[in-house]
């Protein structure tokens, strides 16, 4: 009857495509649940959407209908352990000025959603840039705004009951007494730690960036990531067991040009005292693989650093990386780099997929900004990660496909895992049994939700477990 | 007219969109399945007089009903959905016999199918042809609650309820599109909505409406050959039941037993089902549109109909179970054959706790036994292929018994080289 009943409804209000199902994580950055989003309705004054919330087995938890005025391309979720946090975008980028952003709250357990809500701004603030939220653990949310003309960024918090809670506007003097403006970069959030990084950009090249520290909204420590000629760029923060630990890559202005120098672990109480700082070396990863002085790996090129993880049994480090060659740039192996917990290179290991030419014409004179843009780009095929069990392994899931073919336009495509356990990778590739549109989302720890669009155009949405 | 004909496929047969069953020709026998062909087509004429005697649709939506009713026969001979079986035929529709020639009803070419359906279930197409699953078979205890479905399907076709309902399907349609168009700009959804609902519960209402009355004349026929009116509230409260049936108890400590080998030890952290208590699941009766849940599932009515039921019983009865050896031989033909029927419909994790449930009252031939290591096999190759949920269900703790939540937990969280193991063991044992 259920299936009739959508028919029917199909039929009555001429739907558009369902939105893809999107991962609603808890603070921990494991899946809770599922939210997909249906347009039910249009007028001219109003646009009525569907959610379903459906459980890690995609069970149904319950559905709320929401009503906006304006059709909505892009639904951003952001959960405290208790509210749920709906931003609607009418881009599909996620950005949007504050004066056209619109959010909902709304609560699982009661099943209530708020009105559609918008943001209390003076009218010099209409046209801030929102650019992302973070949960406050149970209690609210805070969004960080930025003002191109007012050269700064706002951080915005509000309880579960879309009460103020605090604005503080982040901003510095520089040398020239002038403010600087913070381009979001990154951040972490345990219970009440927060922790946020910016690039501060108003010296063109050389910027650098910086670590924001706050416990309770409260801002504790501003760290800056730079030391001479020498700079940091945060890939991964994490916090874990009330320590937070910043990795990325390091890099030397030399000549007004970039030099890649390889990466670093930087780790801090929760006060934002630092407890170590360590550094890699290309040098450190000769005894490994193949590797020149200046990061170049033997037939494969370069490193794009994806993220950094902990595997939470051996406290061992693990970075996702991506080889590219440059002019032309060619998307080539997936690369593992294991550390110990003391940032001791252990292993290193690169895994064969298809590769991908650009056809942008990049031609930067240093790696860096050519992955920063190949990653813009979408040209890399790292996809995310996900514990292989609850608190131990790791696993990375990646399209292995020529991108320049794109995806689902041949049918010649899969999906690869590189499970880490016990100090060993290995791997797992994932066939679609349907040609049609698929891709993989993440899930409870050792499984991956699978969408696959089928022939007779029913989308087959399951949760499969990880082989390894 | 899309709506009409998916309406019209969606009364014929609730299991349309059920899992494809996979060919085995092996099994099924081509001549018995040319003979129903015939048997259905040669039933298409007075179907189409009929249909146009009383006047339902035009010439266009008649012609597109056979059409799909002829699709359906199609896939019902692809998929293996019928079971022949002469002798269980035979005696079905002797049994059958016995009611109409207790009723005084001439038998004008009403004939009984059995069919592999997972989920308990009879039903009648409107052209004198019934089918009733095995599973339903399963779950009966005797042959006065064959009698009582039996009379309760004949009522439908008695009633004309098939045609009936056509008739007021489309009815109702047009109703609905009608005000479809005048819905005005002002609060459409809020009209669309309400439309929709309108259309809704007039079908729900027509078919609980149906429902009663062939339970009410099906009792009375029933009454004719049976003394057991008990065993027609029985068999009413075994269609309100829990998918997968359950046709004895299997609990922990068998799957300890199932799940351990020499190779491999169970692992009590597989039955963890605390995760999903931090999950709210709706419970309230009206979904997002304002429709009322209870009023749009599938069998929300039994307690009713079993109260209406129960007035009509007779006094100074005693529920007294009578034993039958044909009916008796029957279930246990149909208990095995339900094995097969997971397995051609692939559903192999409930197969699979078909089969703990088989071995648990020692029904479990070596038949049985090799269907369990394949069942095996294929949940290996799908965990393998990460194709596994094509062919096992979600746990759902709100919709699913205890154990067999359980046993989807532990069977989900059994790695491939567990699965492996199993597989081996199993094919050796």
């Amino acid at each position: 009857m259920k299936k009739f009943l959508i028919v029917l409804i199909i039929c009555i209000f001429n739907l558009q495509n369902a939105q893809i199902a999107i991962p609603i994580f808890k603070e921990n950055k494991e899946v809770f649940a599922y939210a997909t989003f249906k347009p039910v309705s249009k007028s001219s004054k109003n646009y009525i959407y569907k959610m379903e919330i459906q459980d890690v087995n995609l069970n149904k938890i319950n559905e709320v209908l929401l009503k906006t005025d304006f059709k909505v391309l892009s639904f951003d979720l952001c959960f405290n352990g208790k509210k749920l946090l709906i931003e609607c975008f009418d881009y599909d980028d996620y950005r949007t000025l504050l004066k056209d952003f619109r959010y909902f709250i709304y609560d699982i357990k009661e099943n209530k959603i708020s009105d559609c809500l918008q943001m209390d701004f003076a009218k010099e603030n209409r046209n801030n840039i929102v650019q992302k939220s973070f949960p406050i653990n149970e209690k609210g949310f805070t969004f960080f705004f930025t003002n191109g003309s007012k050269q700064e960024t706002t951080m915005y918090s509000i309880n579960n009951e879309n009460q103020k809670i605090s604005e503080n506007a982040i901003y510095f003097l520089n040398e020239k007494n002038k403010r600087t403006y913070y381009q979001y970069l990154r951040s972490a959030t345990s219970d009440n730690i927060m922790i946020h990084c910016f690039f501060d950009n108003t010296v063109r090249l050389d910027g650098s960036y910086q670590l924001l520290f706050y416990n309770s909204g409260e801002l504790l420590k501003t760290i800056k990531l730079s030391n001479g000629n020498k700079r940091e760029l945060p890939k991964s923060i994490i916090v874990k067991d009330k320590e937070v630990f910043v990795f990325g890559d390091t890099y030397t202005f030399i000549n007004n040009n970039l030099q890649y120098d390889g990466f670093f672990l930087r780790k801090y109480d929760s006060q934002g005292n630092e407890i170590s700082n360590k550094t890699m070396t290309w040098n450190d990863m000769k005894p490994f693989i193949k590797i020149n002085e200046n990061g170049i790996v033997e037939n494969l090129g370069s490193i794009y650093s994806h993220e950094f993880k902990i595997d939470k049994t051996s406290n061992h480090i693990i970075l996702v990386g991506e080889t590219f060659q440059r002019r032309p740039s060619k998307i080539n192996d997936m690369i593992f780099l294991d550390f110990d917990e003391n940032f001791e290179l252990k292993a290193v290991k690169n895994f064969n997929k298809t590769f991908s030419k650009s056809n942008t014409g990049f031609n930067y004179g240093n790696p860096l900004a050519e992955g920063t843009d190949l990653k813009a780009l979408n040209y890399f095929d790292y996809e995310f990660s996900n514990d292989l069990v609850k608190n131990n392994g790791l696993a990375f899931f990646f399209k292995n496909t020529d991108q320049k073919d794109g995806l689902f336009t041949n049918g010649k495509y899969n999906y690869g895992i590189i499970s880490y356990k016990n100090n060993e990778f290995s791997r797992d590739d994932i066939n679609f049994t349907s040609q049609n549109y698929s891709y993989l989302l993440p899930s409870k720890p050792g499984y991956f939700l699978i969408y696959e669009l089928q022939k007779d155009e029913n989308v087959e949405k399951r949760i499969e477990k990880i082989n390894n | 007219m899309k709506i009409k004909i998916l309406l019209i496929v969606f009364f014929i047969s609730q299991f349309f969109y059920s899992q494809v069953l996979k060919l085995n020709d092996t099994i099924n026998d081509a001549r018995k399945l040319s003979l129903f062909a015939a048997d259905f087509e040669s039933r298409t004429p007075q179907l189409i007089s009929q249909l146009e005697s009383r006047k339902i649709g035009d010439q266009k939506t008649i012609s597109s009903l056979i059409k799909i009713r002829k699709k359906i026969v199609l896939e019902f001979a692809k998929n293996q959905y019928i079971y022949f079986d002469e002798e269980s035929e035979k005696y079905l529709n002797d049994v059958f016999q016995k009611l109409l020639l207790a009723n005084k009803i001439p038998n004008q070419n009403l004939k009984i199918y059995i069919n592999r359906e997972t989920n308990p279930n009879a039903f009648s197409i409107g052209d004198g042809i019934f089918f009733i699953n095995i599973s339903l078979i399963c779950k009966m205890d005797n042959l006065d609650e064959l009698y009582f479905v039996l009379s309760h399907e004949l009522s439908h076709y008695l009633l004309d309820h098939f045609e009936k309902t056509i008739v007021l399907e489309e009815k109702s349609l047009s109703t609905y599109k009608e005000k479809s168009k005048n819905i005005t700009k002002k609060n459409k959804f809020e009209q669309s909505i309400s439309a929709m609902k309108d259309y809704t519960y007039f079908n729900k209402n027509r078919s609980r409406r149906q429902e009663k009355e062939a339970d009410s004349l099906g009792f009375a026929l029933f009454k004719n050959v049976s003394n057991n009116d008990f065993s027609a509230e029985k068999i009413l409260t075994k269609f309100d039941s829990i998918s997968p049936i359950e046709i004895a108890q299997v609990d922990l400590d068998d799957f300890k037993k199932e799940f351990q080998t020499k190779d491999l030890k169970f692992n009590d952290d597989w039955i963890d089902l605390a995760s999903y208590k931090s999950y709210y699941y709706k419970n309230g009766r009206s979904d997002v549109f304002g429709l009322d849940r209870d009023s749009v599932a599938t069998h929300p009515e039994i307690t009713e109909r079993i109260h209406i039921l129960k007035k009509q019983f007779r006094t100074g009865q005693n529920d007294l179970q009578t034993e039958n050896v044909e009916f008796s031989a029957l279930k246990l033909k149909m208990i095995s054959q339900n094995l097969m029927s997971y397995y051609l419909s692939q559903e192999y994790g409930k197969g699979l706790y078909y089969s703990l449930q088989l071995e648990k009252i020692n029904l479990a031939s070596d038949f049985e036994k090799n269907l369990k290591s394949i069942f095996y096999e294929k949940l290996y190759e799908s965990r393998k292929n990460h194709s596994y949920k094509k062919y096992v269900e979600d746990v759902d703790i709100s919709h699913q018994t205890k154990n067999y939540s359980m046993f989807l937990s532990i069977l989900e969280n059994l790695s491939l080289s567990d699965l492996l193991k199993l597989k081996e063991y199993y094919e050796h044992e």
